[in-house]
């Protein structure tokens, strides 16, 4: 017997199992291209779209908060006392960070502050080190501070993409998650954060992975009863630096 | 356990569900909860009904080009380095990962949940390999696994019949020694999982959409386990039914919102990943990436009048408002997919002769047609299974069968039909009937039949076991008669005939 | 006067059998409301009890028989006293779409049926039938009127405008009554445990009656009330309409501020 594995990325399997299910379906194969999906209406565009920024701002505070996540304003002048102060007050001693350049760290005035946190033991997320050494510190880590691109007014969401410097495994392993969003991201709504990133890859973004995160992960699995804190973080805050 | 969940008959589940006061209550609970949740916000995403008729549209479109959109697809995951197997059946599916995971020596075998995964079996089968472990890491389905592999009761609320002390005494035998709050319950399993997931080899997901024109897997979860599963296993599967399929993230996006609003009336799931093969430089995620498109019998469905079933983004909710579901419970079905949802699909995938009670285990009222996010008219398709039961395989020869046969004759001809308005009141003689107007008012005014002879078939009994009929009314006192004397008679305005006339 | 609406009834099985009430106040409303009645004889049944079970070739002829009988009379419209039957009735065009002659019957079958209440409301534009009832009342709204039918407003309308009329809603009125047709006799420990469901609902309300616009629904939810010893008064809405009327009172939508409020309410389930 042939191994089931040889199958896989091989043309018969593929063929076959196409060509069955459109006899099935009693529909000849390749008739998309003639008929590409043209959406009935426009609702995803027209989400929020009579919303002035300011009010764009507040629900997505107001949504943020819905979801349990923490939302902090702040200027990128007062950035790094601010993450001083909220590890000091969380009692942080396991801090990770991303391995941003200088000049991403730089934006938020947060060069000097990423060197010296004042917490106990600084990790950064790395691909200098293994992929083991990382998880590891991320699975340490009492907080990670990384970075958004786009928060999200109609659900509370930020989004974060998988890079060499803040990977998978910083998002989701520590016990606390803090995203640094420019106000600058603010978007209507999920639709428009998709835009953005397929702008961005049709201009050489390349990344694994796009999550849209929206608080602190949760379950209702027992009695559907609503516990905050399950397999990722605990805690969820988003960091909207005012004039960035 | 594959589809079925199962072997005992339909009404000896019923019948146990009944007994079951928690679950029943608990089922309740949960329906009245969500019920105010999906609601509100379905209301506050506003035009509810065109978000429909596009996720409707979505969903259609794709079943149509189905084929087109798999390659595409396809194409786009083996350009990541990635790798596809389509899969027939269950046993191909289940087999081809279970040599995956012999190739890979695979030692901690981690999964999130995932329906088509239970469908095709795939714990058992992993659990066979000598030397792999194998973890749950969804809060529910760990806790089925923790109590010996318990059925799942709900799409989306799998533990829906089990109760916080129940959870408490179970993980106390993997040393819980806290209380019943959930809260703490919860944060067990976070410590007890993390353990095993930082040693996960190998991970298992679903697919809640594929996304055909880059080639990415879209997973809604809150617990973000399925993340978790999808960055620290260096191989990773994943398993989609092959209709989880859209042409691009803008689609994945409007169904992400709706299947969210619908199923737990958030707003978006706590996590909403597109994500895929790890790409040079990152550090995690899986540098093996396999998916496996599995049929499994959904292809029966394609280009039947139950192709509709397929839409389905598992949202749960035509379950969360079935007054069915609400007595049974998940377990009653007996399938793995319960609710409106699986008295449609269970016939499809594990045919009707095991599945034949379920399309008749519905009042057909409509609620999940209403309440269905992609639009899939289920009362209807649940009333087609019974005409291909009846009128296609003839499945039925009980006395039900007959009765309704006869039925089906006396209504189709005025004259059956006028005797029997003559001779119903008479004929109910024959049955004990009390004579004195009934005590509600106004349904009793001819008395009530309050006892039949054993001997008369199940039909009747079922009703009149447990409620009153009124007597039918004497001819002289119907409500033709009545009209027929209620003032002067006018000549009707007669159609000529046009055609047709079947009684002529 | 000669135009009044003709209304060709379609009385339903149920009322020809159990409930001559039913119809008898359907039809005294209607005259009242200036329509003229017309009721065809050969009609039978609207093929539920069948066609619902599985029997789709068995209830053609049915079908057939109700589509001559209600359009043998030249009728402006046909009106019945059931949302579910007249849905079927509805159902008709889509089942019989292949059939030469009964298909564009079927389909001018539809165009004229309407349920009663909704007739009342939606047709002759009517708010309030000039009834009056002394009593607090709930209402079981019925699955079929409501959703296959789409009217989930019109008879609460008009319930509301009768003169001395409380009404108390009901918890989880969107759950079925446990009627669904043979299911009541094919399930009856699911539809049992449902109707008790909706019984305890109702007996919560302490109203004294309990109206509905179904009376299959009425029939399944009396027939448990009575044998349970539950027994607060029931009545069709057509009863309710033909209570104490006042003709004086009859009161027309465009005579009033009120809008008129869409069939589906707000349209989120
Ligand atoms: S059938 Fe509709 S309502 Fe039911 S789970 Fe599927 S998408 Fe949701």
């Amino acid at each position: 017997m042939t191994s089931l594995l040889d199958q896989a990325n091989n043309k018969d399997n593929r063929e076959q199992f196409l060509n069955r299910i459109a006899k099935a379906a009693g529909r000849p194969r390749h008739a998309l291209k003639d008929h590409p999906f043209k959406p009935l209406n426009t609702l995803p565009d027209d989400l929020l779209a009579d919303k002035s920024p300011e009010e764009l701002l507040n629900i997505a505070i107001k949504n943020s908060e819905s979801v349990n996540a923490q939302v902090v304003l702040k200027p990128a002048a007062q950035l790094a006392d601010f993450l001083t102060a909220y590890a000091k007050q969380e009692n942080i001693s396991h801090l990770l960070l991303p391995n941003n350049t200088p000049e991403e760290w730089e934006k938020y005035g947060l060069m000097e502050w990423s060197k010296n946190p004042g917490v106990e033991n600084v990790a950064v997320w790395s691909d200098k080190l293994s992929r083991q050494e990382n998880e590891e510190n991320a699975n340490q880590a009492d907080l990670a501070v990384g970075m958004g691109d786009y928060l999200i007014a109609a659900t509370g969401t930020v989004t974060v993409i998988n890079r060499s410097a803040q990977g998978r495994g910083f998002d989701y392993l520590p016990t606390r998650l803090l995203l640094i969003v420019p106000k600058s991201g603010l978007v209507k709504s999920t639709r428009e954060a998709v835009n953005k990133y397929n702008e961005q890859t049709a201009n050489g973004l390349s990344t694994s992975t796009f999550n849209f995160i929206s608080g602190p992960s949760n379950s209702g699995d027992i009695e559907m009863e609503l516990v905050v804190g399950v397999h990722g973080p605990v805690e969820c805050t988003y960091l909207i630096v005012e004039d960035r | 356990m594959g589809i079925s969940t199962s072997d005992k008959p339909f009404i000896t589940r019923v019948k146990e569900d009944e007994a079951d006061h928690f679950m029943r209550a608990a089922v309740a609970k949960a329906q009245d909860a969500q019920f105010i949740k999906r609601t509100q916000a379905r209301r506050e995403l506003g035009n509810w009904n065109e978000w429909r008729d596009l996720a409707e549209q979505i969903r259609q479109h794709v079943l149509k080009y189905l084929p087109d959109y798999l390659e595409e697809f396809a194409d786009n995951v083996e350009k990541q380095d990635g790798h596809v197997f389509f899969a027939k059946d269950e046993d191909e599916a289940h087999n081809f990962i279970k040599e995956l995971a012999i190739a890979k020596k695979a030692k901690n075998i981690v999964k999130s949940k995932s329906m088509v995964t239970t469908e095709i079996d795939l714990d058992k089968t992993l659990l066979s390999i000598p030397g792999a472990n194998l973890l749950e890491s969804d809060l529910a389905e760990f806790i089925l696994q923790e109590d010996n592999w318990d059925e799942p009761t709900h799409i989306v609320f799998p533990t829906l019949h089990k109760n916080r002390d129940q959870i408490q005494r179970e993980f106390q035998k993997l040393g819980y020694d806290g209380d019943d709050d959930p809260q703490h319950e919860a944060r067990f399993v976070r410590g007890y999982l993390r353990k095993y997931f930082m040693k996960a080899d190998f991970g298992i997901t679903g697919c809640n959409f594929a996304i055909a024109d880059n080639g990415m897997i879209n997973l809604d979860t809150n617990e973000g386990n399925a993340d978790i599963t999808m960055a620290i296993p260096k191989t990773q599967v994943v398993v989609m039914g092959m209709e989880r399929i859209v042409p691009s993230m803008k689609e994945a996006e409007v169904l992400d919102n709706m299947l969210a609003r619908s199923a737990v009336g958030q707003k978006l799931t706590t996590y909403c990943t597109f994500t895929g093969r790890k790409k040079g430089g990152e550090v995690d995620g899986p540098d093996d990436f396999w998916v496996v498109i599995v049929d499994d019998g959904r292809s029966k469905a394609l280009g039947t009048e139950f192709e509709p079933i397929l839409q389905c983004i598992r949202c749960g909710a035509c379950m969360n408002v079935c007054p069915v579901y609400r007595q049974v419970g998940g377990k009653g079905y007996g399938s793995i997919y319960p609710g409106p949802l699986g008295e449609v699909l269970s016939p499809i995938l594990g045919g009707y002769e095991k599945f034949k009670d379920l399309p008749y285990a519905c009042s057909l009222c409509a609620a999940c047609t209403e309440t269905c996010p992609v639009k899939i008219p289920l009362q209807h398709l649940i009333r087609e299974h019974r005409i291909v039961e009846m009128d296609g395989k003839h499945m039925d020869h009980s006395m039900t069968n007959l009765i309704l046969k006869m039925v089906g004759k006396g209504t189709q001809s005025p004259f059956l039909f006028g005797s029997a308005m003559k001779m119903a009141h008479p004929a109910s003689n024959m049955f004990s009937q009390t004579e004195q107007p009934g005590a509600v008012e106004g349904m009793y005014d001819e008395g009530k039949i309050d006892y039949v002879p054993k001997i008369v078939p199940k039909l009747i009994h079922g009703w009149i076991d447990t409620r009153d009929v009124p007597r039918p009314v004497k001819a002289k006192e119907n409500f033709r008669h009545w009209f027929k004397d209620h003032k002067p008679e006018e000549m009707a305005p007669v159609v000529k005939k046009e055609g047709g006339h079947a009684n002529d | 006067m000669d135009n009044q609406p003709r209304v060709c009834i379609f009385s339903s099985c149920l009322v020809d059998l159990l409930f001559p009430n039913v119809g008898k106040a359907m039809v005294q409303v209607l005259e009242r409301l200036g329509c003229k009645t017309f009721l065809p004889k050969k009609q039978v049944c609207c093929g539920q009890p069948t066609y619902n079970s599985g029997y789709s070739k068995g209830s053609l002829k049915t079908f057939k028989n109700e589509i001559d009988a209600l359009l043998s009379i030249d009728a402006d419209y046909i009106v019945g006293p059931t949302g579910s039957c007249v849905f079927m009735i509805k159902e008709y065009a889509g089942i019989l779409a292949d059939d030469p002659v009964y298909g564009p019957r079927a389909k001018k079958l539809a165009d004229k049926i309407c349920e009663f209440s909704q007739f009342i409301y939606r047709v002759l534009g009517i708010i309030d039938c000039g009834a009056e009832l002394d009593a607090t009342i709930t209402v079981h709204r019925s699955c079929h009127m409501t959703r296959l039918l789409g009217e989930r407003t019109a008879p609460f309308v008009l319930l509301d405008h009768v003169k001395g009329i409380k009404r108390v809603p009901l918890h989880n009125v969107q759950l079925c009554c446990g009627f669904g047709g043979t299911f009541s006799a094919k399930e009856p420990e699911l539809s049992t445990a449902m109707v008790q469901d909706k019984v305890k609902n109702i007996m919560d309300t302490k109203a004294d009656i309990l109206v509905g616009m179904e009376t299959s629904c009425l029939m399944n939810i009396a027939g448990y009330m009575n044998r349970h010893g539950d027994h607060i008064k029931v009545m069709h809405i057509a009863e309710v309409l033909n209570h104490d009327v006042d003709p004086s009172r009859i009161k027309y939508i465009k005579d009033t501020n009120e809008p008129v409020v869409p069939a589906n309410g707000e349209g989120v389930f």
